[in-house]
């Protein structure tokens, strides 16, 4: 009984160990996205090349939420 | 003698746009305690961003692909030594943007 509750009370992963809290820093993402879309609309004046750079770190950003998903499984 | 000199205002003009100053004109006003707080607040969210992304390609990325190659570990060696100073930089970031965004919520 002992060992069946030490072995729920831990969240099981492919790993064998869980790597739960980077559940939580995940909408630190979020924010580095406002921010940088903010510091941007004050630097680059050209429209064009902000909304080029606005997008491309949004990609960028929704391939790390993608892997530190899939590392978390 | 017009022409002459509308040439040469047309090709000054690329040089004076390329050195146009950046926004916080610095070197115009004295340095004032809000002023260099905000900018410093900006400076630690961009370092601090540069540190999440940097960790995420080196860490998540980087590592499945380039372990093969020699100038990988050598990078990842040198970053690794450097691992401390790094975090203690980071952390000091970390505080004092926690500290000034959330002074700045409060009072405006």
């Amino acid at each position: 009984e002992l060992n069946k509750a030490a072995k729920f009370s831990r969240q099981s992963s492919s790993r064998g160990y869980t790597n739960g809290s980077f559940l939580r820093k995940i909408p630190v993402v979020f924010h580095i996205h406002e921010g940088m879309e903010e510091i941007l609309a004050d630097y680059v004046h050209q429209e064009m090349t902000r909304n080029l750079i606005v997008m491309s770190l949004g990609l960028f950003q929704i391939i790390v939420l993608k892997d530190i998903i899939l590392f978390l499984l | 003698s017009t022409i002459s000199g509308d040439i040469k205002t047309t090709q000054e003009e690329p040089k004076i746009k390329s050195f146009r100053p950046l926004s916080p004109h610095l070197s115009v006003y004295q340095p004032q305690m809000n002023s260099m707080l905000s900018i410093f607040n900006r400076i630690s969210g961009v370092y601090l961003t540069g540190v999440t992304f940097a960790g995420y390609l080196l860490y998540l990325k980087m590592g499945m692909i380039c372990l093969t190659y020699p100038s990988f570990y050598q990078v990842l060696y040198h970053t690794q030594q450097q691992l401390p100073v790094i975090t203690s930089v980071t952390a000091l970031a970390a505080i004092y943007h926690t500290i000034k965004s959330t002074h700045s919520l409060l009072t405006h």
